[in-house]
């Protein structure tokens, strides 16, 4: 393939394959021998990202959607696969040169009480990486950047918080100083793990609206991690479903809430509570838990928790097709089963 | 009938900075055979009243007043050997936060809840641990699993031994202390299902803390928002969540999205829970609420009951009743 195909106009990051294994150590011979069991957190995920998009990456704990967001970062080096930004496979990339897209690709970690150094102030948090990249040479036009960074985040006036601590910062604040050091260095892609899972409800409205307000303003793309699909729906464009390392089922998010066609989706949603006690309530339609990724299920790897599996799934692995515009199932029985033809 | 009584309680950490008045001025009666919902934000003092009505206090932690009436008698300055040998885990049990981490790894899941057995009551150790088997089978575990150790169960395994543990001596009350927060969203709701069921067939009363207003509206008979140790307001599920009385539950219910119904812009409360050593004058929550006057700087708010056995903790709940009926 030439290079030439890798830019489509609006594509702002094309993953393509992407696969990373962990090397399972059992003991001292397979240290030697090298190991051959894997935890196979991600297993072939294909998808494009688009400029100024939010993409929620969705599941449980355990199903990759951490690891995958890490990998187009390369803070988690990539098994195969390949990670196509600016006309480039960055995937093959030497370190040197990714170390110079950092700037662009940034990220916002889950938790604000310990991804930010408590003995920095907020000014030397966020100018940081100003410095490392040499973005800036003097402390005028960092403190100017700071400025600018913090009142996009809300944090106004800046002056205010530019000399404080950590400590004294609120949790739904100090996320919005995470979101701050990210922007400052003027990203085109923020992978977002978590972002408010951390924070109390009456806090979280706070940081999703922020997001919402930076992607409409700055053109920023965003991958958006979570296990919550009531978070997803409210802030992103498209949803992918995430299941032991593979895409389940990927959307529009108003098409994959109201018309979920995998059965893991449709189980997904009947589990979560809705914070209305008139709502007619569906009963829960899976067995057991997630599996460990160490020994991934034959075929379908949701057959064994699945209610409407069958002889095929269990011998072959569903293609990840699409069933309708830009909705995209790996399923032999999508839209044959489930709640969708309880109707 | 009442199986569970609180009047007035007040129980306050002591600190070098003051008291901390985790629980204060607070009370309500739970009905028997109905679930109870708790919810608040951290450091809102929804854990520290799940540890008082157990009488597992730290030892900064005392209470300063009010009753805890269990089984029609009061254990609220009942001497520990007394509460351990008569009311803990035979009346009242509890699911701790975490659960999941709750259990001891050295030793065998069955073991710890037989020794939950042994410890309260005076009974054969054979029959202990037959007693555990049927509860393990009853929350749905194998009872081979017996001899299994913590890790070698799932997350969702290991806070169904928990419930089982809770169980074990027939309590009258469950007080589970945030029992689903660190499970993903399937077991959860397989966990929820389980406390439902076995509410339904042991007939066994629930207080159910929580963070998570989607969980209480799902659980819930009635319902209690506590804010800065305080109630706000407290009346049915279906009253609270649909017409919210108090500003703390409209802000509540307007930050966070739900996944049906159509998409809204999400309103922050902004500031954020207040220091529980000093209080702000009035109205705790004044210099978060929208709907705050003079009167709410100044002075502060009884609860006082609405309509339909409800209560609120506002001067202006009439007004922030009108917006939320809109």
């Amino acid at each position: 393939m030439t290079e030439a195909d890798y830019s489509a106009e609006d594509n702002l990051i094309e993953v393509r394959d992407l696969v990373k294994y962990y090397p399972l150590k059992t003991g001292f011979s397979a240290s030697i021998l090298g190991s051959k069991d894997f935890v196979h957190a991600v297993d072939g995920v294909s998808f494009i990202i688009k400029k100024g998009e939010i993409f929620a990456l969705a599941g449980e704990s355990g199903c990759g959607k951490t690891t995958t967001g890490r990998c187009i970062l390369m803070l988690v080096k990539p098994t195969s696969g390949d990670i196509i930004y600016g006309g480039r496979n960055i995937a093959k990339l030497p370190d040197s040169e990714v170390r110079k897209l950092r700037t662009k690709l940034q990220i916002v970690f889950q938790d604000p009480y310990e991804s930010v150094n408590p003995r920095f102030t907020i000014y030397e948090i966020v100018s940081e990486g100003l410095f490392i990249n040499g973005l800036v040479s003097t402390d005028e036009e960092a403190m100017e950047r700071v400025r600018t960074a913090l009142s996009s985040v809300q944090l106004t006036p800046p002056e205010q918080f530019m000399f404080r601590y950590p400590h004294e910062l609120s949790g739904g604040q100090r996320q919005r100083v995470s979101v701050a050091r990210a922007l400052v260095l003027n990203p085109d892609f923020v992978v977002a793990d978590e972002p408010v899972s951390m924070l109390d409800v009456s806090i979280r409205a706070e940081v999703l609206n922020i997001m919402k307000d930076l992607v409409d303003k700055l053109g920023i793309s965003f991958i958006f991690i979570t296990h919550d699909l009531a978070v997803s729906k409210h802030i992103a464009d498209r949803i992918a479903i995430m299941y032991l390392g593979k895409f389940a089922e990927l959307a529009s998010a108003e098409e994959l809430v109201a018309n979920p066609l995998h059965p893991y989706t449709q189980a997904l949603m009947a589990a979560i509570p809705v914070p209305d006690p008139r709502a007619e309530k569906i009963k829960v339609l899976v067995k057991g838990e997630v599996p460990s990724a160490a020994r991934i299920p034959s075929g379908c790897r949701f057959h064994p928790r699945c209610l409407y599996a069958t002889e095929i799934c269990v011998s072959q692995v569903p293609e990840f097709r699409m069933v309708s515009q830009d909705h995209w199932v790996a399923c032999h029985y999508a839209g044959q089963v489930g709640i969708a033809t309880q109707k | 009938m009442a199986v569970l009584e609180v009047d007035k309680l007040k129980m306050y950490y002591s600190t070098r900075e003051g008291d901390v008045r985790a629980v204060d001025d607070v009370s309500f009666t739970l009905e028997k055979g109905t679930t109870l919902g708790i919810a608040g934000e951290s450091g809102s003092g929804k854990s520290s009243l799940a540890y008082t009505l157990m009488k597992l206090l730290p030892q900064n932690g005392s209470i300063r007043g009010g009753k805890i009436i269990i089984a029609g008698v009061d254990v609220s300055d009942m001497p520990e050997g007394e509460v351990r040998s008569k009311v803990r885990w035979k009346h009242i049990s509890l699911v701790p936060q975490s659960a999941m981490n709750a259990l001891n790894p050295v030793f065998k899941v069955g073991e710890q809840i037989s020794e939950a057995i042994l410890v309260h009551q005076d009974t054969d150790p054979d029959i202990a641990i037959e007693k555990s088997k049927q509860m393990l089978e009853l929350v749905g575990i194998d009872p081979r699993r017996y001899d299994s150790y913590p890790h070698e169960l799932s997350g969702g395994m290991r806070q169904r031994a928990m419930i089982a543990m809770a169980l074990v001596l027939n309590p009258d009350i469950i007080v589970a202390d945030e029992p689903t927060t660190a499970l993903d969203v399937i077991v959860q709701a397989q966990i929820i299902q389980l406390l439902k069921d076995l509410k339904r067939t042991l007939s066994m009363s629930l207080v159910l803390i929580t963070h998570d207003l989607s969980l209480v509206a799902e659980m819930s008979d009635m319902v209690i928002i506590f804010y800065a140790g305080q109630i706000v307001e407290y009346g049915s599920s279906e009253a609270l969540f649909v017409t919210p009385a108090h500003p703390y539950t409209f802000g509540l219910i307007h930050a966070f999205p739900n996944l049906k119904g159509p998409k809204t812009k999400l309103i922050s409360i902004p500031g954020s829970p207040p220091d529980l050593v000093a209080p702000p004058s009035g109205c705790r929550f004044n210099p978060r609420c929208q709907f705050a006057t003079q009167i709410c700087r100044e002075v502060e708010p009884e609860l006082r009951s609405l309509n339909g056995g409800r209560l609120v903790r506002c001067h202006h709940a009439e007004e922030v009743l009108a917006k939320s009926v809109r």
